[in-house]
């Protein structure tokens, strides 16, 4: 056998849990049986014969290293597929590819994390990190911004975070349905910068959501003394390939596969055919 | 642009007279797959062209084939319609096979014998060299003992490597330039320096054989060769900076990455958008284009199918498409994508340029795109930032 880094390892779907009405938690072991580990921040390419492959970050603690789990949304052809399989079925994946959070850069700091909708979920494993390592770390503050409640994702533990030490957590959404109970913030995600205790002097700020929203996020925390080295963003681009071979997630000279999909504000700042 | 060589270079240079050429070629045939220069198509019309002139028309029906004799091949072309790139990246390609319950099986490309590919122009050996870094880091990654350990190798392409290990280049100095030509602008030709195995230049009546590898000596067992005399490598430089003043276009390429960066709202883009047809021959012809799609096929019982991967291209509109929208939805940031990648992106990812100068986006653009004149604007337009 050639060594081949397109050829995927079969998992197994150990369980399943419905987390929103349209996104799933898959909790995956190694069939072989092995290990898996990753850093936060970090994605899979998730595939099945005949469906193709599509690339998901991985959201679990980075501690546990038996299985590891991806919250998916069933938007595009992979992703609805996957939406039907049952506890048990196998995927394939390859992976881990990408870089990661800035995990070193961040120890010693406050950190400020702008999440959005599906974007909480690779910044799942890098919260955890801190939960793991909370001496290693400052202030966190967690601002998260969905649709809707329904759309929110992680809800049942959320109280589990506040719990622990020196960590805040500020929720908002575009809109309630009529009838529905909601005592957090109303609005888009940047409208939590008032009650953002964090400074710039010490603080690292990473943030992952759709495009748009993360234009907003990075341009109004350099509005708020952040450098732009210190704003980490998560891209999201076609991939086929997952190693830098294929060429369509380049953003100018970046590979988001390879060179991200986590990079500072300063890296892609002036590229094109970006929203940011 | 200097690359390594694969093997040992050696310093020599034979004489092989074109009366023995044919023995050697078909000795080469008997112990290796020798892909060369045909001529395919028609041939163009004698009362036009000499009969010592095949191939001369740009292009036309020559093709890198397969060869069963020395009859067949037209080493006096100029370019061909598509490099060599095929026969270490084929434009469509299983790559895994798969059946319901079992998973994935990988297909190995198939390697009998050891291949040559002959007659390749200083431009797309040079382009093969290219691909070595994108798809392996160098072309030492293919020759080096290999586990998938390395993590400086974990990302070779397997299919690639396969074939790239299995192939030897000789190369053929060009014996004249094409109408659309500027690879001297580039520094990837005429001349060659390193990266064949053997080198050969047509000098009338003999050929100069530089040997570039070891295994490029191991391919010249069973030739009948002279010493070079220094002559023989004067006429070959005379010849080289003959080709070098005919170079029909140019391209300035000092400090081209930087100025391409600072003028990705030129509104040379504007323009081209609704000249450009997207049509996507650029890279269908670029010797140095490697983009590809991955599609699974199912068999009609849907128990099993096929992972292929074929060539794709940033001119599809659908490349850099995601669920919330397409990033490269115009035409005028899809041609963008393809100029300031060659020009300028590619020497901060590869460290050099992603263009060899063959011309031929050139020649086959419908619409007549040039993109040594789109670069001369912008160029025009720039400037310096103070």
């Amino acid at each position: 056998m050639m060594w081949n880094p397109l050829k995927p390892r079969d998992a197994v779907i150990e369980a399943i849990k419905r987390e929103t009405y349209d996104t799933l938690i898959y909790t995956l072991v190694l069939k072989d049986g092995g290990e898996f580990s990753f850093k936060p921040g970090q994605f899979n390419m998730v595939g099945l014969p005949g469906m193709g492959e599509a690339p998901i970050s991985i959201s679990s603690e980075p501690s546990r290293r038996e299985s590891f789990d991806h919250t998916i949304r069933a938007v595009g052809n992979v992703t609805r597929a996957l939406a039907n399989l049952e506890e048990g079925d196998e995927v394939m994946i390859r992976g881990p590819y990408g870089t990661g959070w800035p995990t070193e850069e961040a120890k010693g700091k406050d950190i400020l994390i702008v999440a959005g909708g599906i974007g909480l979920a690779p910044l799942r494993p890098f919260i955890f990190h801190i939960f793991e390592n909370r001496a290693d770390f400052g202030y966190l503050e967690i601002l998260y911004g969905a649709r809707t409640p329904d759309d929110m994702l992680y809800t049942q533990e959320f109280p589990q975070w506040r719990k622990q030490e020196r960590v805040r957590l500020l929720l908002t959404v575009d809109r309630v349905p009529e009838g529905e109970a909601w005592e957090y913030g109303l609005g888009v995600v940047t409208e939590l910068f008032d009650f953002v205790e964090i400074s710039p002097a010490g603080g690292i700020a990473l943030t992952c959501g759709p495009e748009i929203m993360m234009r907003f996020v990075a341009r109004g925390l350099l509005q708020r003394g952040f450098s732009p080295g210190r704003v980490y963003l998560s891209m999201e681009r076609r991939m086929k390939c997952g190693i830098a071979h294929c060429g369509h997630c380049q953003i100018g000279p970046k590979y988001v596969c390879q060179d991200g999909p986590v990079f500072t504000y300063r890296a892609l700042r002036g590229l094109p055919d970006t929203l940011l | 642009m200097v690359f390594k060589s694969p093997g040992k270079r050696e310093e020599e240079a034979k004489i092989l007279r074109k009366a023995d050429l044919a023995l050697w070629v078909r000795s080469l045939i008997q112990d290796y797959e020798v892909i060369g220069p045909i001529q395919e198509g028609p041939r163009p019309e004698p009362s036009v062209l000499g009969p010592e002139d095949q191939g001369l028309v740009e292009g036309e029906g020559i093709a890198f084939r397969p060869i069963g004799s020395m009859n067949e091949l037209a080493l006096n072309y100029i370019t061909t319609m598509l490099s060599p790139k095929e026969f270490l990246y084929p434009p469509r390609e299983v790559l895994l096979t798969f059946r319901k319950g079992e998973g994935f099986t990988e297909v190995e490309p198939e390697l009998n014998r050891k291949r040559i590919i002959f007659g390749v122009h200083p431009c797309d050996l040079n382009a093969i060299l290219i691909l070595d870094r994108v798809f392996l880091g160098s072309y030492e990654a293919c020759t080096e003992p290999f586990d998938g350990a390395q993590d400086k190798l974990s990302r070779s392409d397997g299919y690639y490597r396969a074939r790239r290990k299995n192939t030897l280049l000789v190369a053929l100095t060009c014996s004249r330039v094409g109408e659309n030509c500027f690879c001297a602008s580039m520094g990837f030709g005429p001349s060659l320096e390193e990266g064949y195995d053997l080198l050969l230049t047509d000098l009338n009546d003999r050929y100069l054989v530089e040997i570039g590898s070891v295994l490029g000596q191991e391919m010249l067992k069973k030739a009948s060769l002279e010493e070079a005399s220094p002559q023989d490598r004067e006429t070959k430089e005379r010849k080289l900076k003959a080709l070098e003043e005919e170079m029909p276009k140019t391209v300035d390429t000092q400090d081209l990455p930087q100025i391409l960066r600072r003028n990705l709202g030129h509104p040379i883009w504007a323009k081209f958008r609704d000249i450009c047809l997207a049509c996507a021959n650029c890279t269908m012809v670029c010797p140095t284009c490697y983009c590809y799609d991955m599609v699974d096929r199912m068999e009609l019982d849907l128990e099993e199918g096929v992972r292929e991967r074929s060539w794709d291209s940033c001119f599809n509109p659908e490349f850099a498409q995601v669920h919330g929208g397409n990033f490269r939805a115009g035409r005028d940031s899809r041609l963008r994508q393809f100029v300031c990648h060659k020009m300028s992106y590619w020497t901060e990812q590869y460290g050099c340029f992603g263009c060899v100068g063959c011309g031929r986006c050139i020649s086959w653009c419908p619409v007549g795109i040039d993109i040594t004149e789109m670069i001369r604007e912008i160029r025009g337009d720039d400037v310096e930032p103070t």
